[in-house]
């Protein structure tokens, strides 16, 4: 017999499909995967706050109200507390996350293998490994997830060292890769920033830039399942003023912070992906880039290091960047490792999807920001969790 | 659809009809429920919101194939004057939607009254004692990215296995007993 329910909603205007069709018509959770159980969840991440004592070293940093804060930004003593993310026994970005109500369903990010290439050695961040800080988000949002944490003295140039992190990500199964990290085109001192043709030609050329931007379904590339993760950067500051000297900011839409940067235009990598895009249009197909939001809830806005979406909009989301508690961090190497361990939960409960699906799962899961649709802000907007958990596009048999 | 229904209550009263072993059989008929509708299991509307609270209508995936009807009837198997008993039974043919099949059913049970006195009758209800065919399959519809969910719930479809439909006809039975003023 029939239910006599009736939606509470409106019949939802349907997402665009994703931007690459799928052939096979299997389905993607064939070898679904087995879920675990919050109790889990929270102890797992629970174990990951006392390894290295990293919330401890960070409780004794909030004692002096100074924040912690990322490469390239500067001093922000005023900063914290603005928000009230942290709910009852959720640490911030768990909270900001909604992460734990995927747990509840028993996602939890078990037997996801994430590679967290960054530095955890180099204690120059107030006393705290940048490291164990990315590693500390993931966890916050899957805490089960596998960690492979390759070390990388920041900050790095170098192409081999770089080519050998993520090779070594891959054999170790690495189906996530968080990349918290990336150069600064401009230099502390002064001087020209390395964004000119040339600098960006010699990035797309670095064989560490095309082992992870060339297309998965390419024979030589990386898995086709593993997905690449990379913080957006936070020279915004220096690049707007560098391209308002240079008149080639053009004009930015009302919604946009003015003083947003461009991905494209003001990081290199981004620059030489939009090259190599001319000539491989799938280029990045597995690769998002992250930026962060203002941790204010009153200032729903971009945050003003972070650079925006751009002309990388279809690969841009964004998302907080506190470390452990309201306050304690900026920069968007912190709001990465939010889409990394999001990631991690999706795959945990659909274990064969493609990096490429994977991505496009996160991006058009994202909750809507700024200017309606997809913008050159906010790009796909905020990452959505339990939006990655339900249905996308239309439903079919 | 409107439903059709049809209540016969057949008291001992022989049909006048030519054919002496249908006249045996509606005799023998204590009750006769006929519906156009599938009764041995709760079917999915297709209506749901998803985890994201986004409202979607996937009725047309368990929307019947076939025309369903479901009988519920009792054949008397033995009558005295102290003694009554009866056969009740019932028959589905199950139902077929895209996303949704539930298999024919037949279940037999048995009543017993015993009139101890004049004005004291025990009873002995036992329905669908005996359970043939009625199982459930449900399968799951697929979003753009042939990730699987429940399009009866919207939970993931691995979330859903405690939600997954059965056929919903228990065994029920009871003692009564009829006292006459």
């Amino acid at each position: 017999m029939r239910q006599p329910e009736k939606p509470t909603k409106p019949t939802k205007t349907l997402v665009p499909q994703p931007q690459q069709p799928l052939t096979a018509k299997q389905s993607t959770d064939a070898l679904r995967g087995t879920p675990s159980t919050e109790l889990n969840a929270r102890l797992a991440l629970a174990k990951a706050k006392e390894s290295g004592g990293i919330l401890h070293r960070l409780d004794n940093r909030q004692a002096n109200s100074n924040c912690y804060y990322d490469l390239f930004i500067g001093a922000c003593e005023n900063f914290r507390g603005t928000n009230s993310f942290t709910q009852t026994g959720n640490t911030v970005a768990t909270a900001d996350t909604q992460a734990h109500k995927a747990w509840e369903k028993g996602w939890t990010g078990k037997g996801v293998k994430v590679a967290v290439v960054d530095d955890y050695r180099q204690r120059n961040f107030r006393g705290i490994p940048h490291g164990y800080s990315t590693r500390g988000v993931v966890a916050q949002v899957a805490p089960e997830a596998e960690f492979y944490a390759h070390q990388l003295d920041l900050p790095s140039n170098d192409d081999s060292l770089l080519v050998a992190a993520y090779d070594e990500a891959q054999k170790r199964g690495a189906h996530i890769v968080n990349i918290s990290f990336g150069p600064n085109p401009f230099s502390k001192s002064g001087g020209p920033p390395r964004l000119t043709p040339a600098h960006v030609t010699a990035r797309m050329n670095r064989r560490s830039f095309q082992k992870i931007m060339q297309p998965a379904a390419n024979n030589d590339s990386y898995h086709p399942n593993m997905l690449f993760v990379h913080a957006a950067g936070n020279q915004s500051v220096a690049c707007v003023s560098y391209l308002s000297s240079q008149n080639t900011i053009g004009v930015v839409s009302i919604s946009a912070k003015p003083e947003n940067g461009p991905l494209g235009k003001c990081d290199t990598p981004a620059a030489a992906l939009l090259q190599l895009r001319k000539s491989e249009k799938d280029a990045g197909d597995r690769a998002i880039f992250v930026g962060a939001l203002h941790d204010d809830r009153k200032n729903a806005g971009l945050a003003d290091y972070s650079l925006r979406a751009g002309e990388l909009k279809n690969d841009y989301i964004v998302a907080h960047d506190n470390i452990w508690t309201d306050g304690d961090a900026r920069g968007t190497s912190f709001a990465a490792p939010r889409v990394t361990g999001a990631a991690a939960l999706v795959r945990h409960k659909w274990p064969n999807l493609t990096g490429p699906h994977l991505k496009q799962v996160l991006l058009l899961s994202a909750t809507d920001l700024g200017e309606k649709g997809v913008d050159e802000v906010f790009g796909h907007g905020k990452l959505n969790i339990i939006g990655a958990l339900s249905p996308i596009g239309g439903l079919t048999r | 659809m409107k439903k059709l229904l049809f209540l016969f209550l057949i008291i001992a009263s022989p049909a006048q009809a030519g054919n002496e072993r249908l006249q045996d059989l509606l005799a023998r008929i204590d009750y006769l429920q006929v519906e156009d509708t599938h009764r041995t299991s709760y079917v999915w509307n297709g209506r749901f919101n998803a985890i994201n609270g986004d409202a979607y209508d996937m009725a047309h995936f368990y929307r019947a194939k076939r025309p369903q009807f479901n009988v519920q009837a009792a054949i008397k198997w033995l009558e005295t004057p102290r003694l009554h008993l009866s056969l009740p039974v019932q028959i589905d043919n199950g139902y077929e939607a895209d996303l949704y099949r539930a298999k024919p059913y037949i279940g037999l049970g048995l009543v017993a009254q015993w009139a101890a006195t004049d004005r004291l009758v025990l009873g002995f209800h036992l329905h669908d004692a005996l359970q043939i065919g009625g199982a459930v399959r449900e399968s799951p519809c697929h979003d753009g990215f042939r990730r699987r969910f429940h399009c009866g719930t919207g939970l993931p479809w691995s979330d859903a296995g405690a939600y997954l439909r059965h056929s919903n006809v228990a065994t029920f039975g009871e003692l009564r007993l009829n006292w006459r003023f």
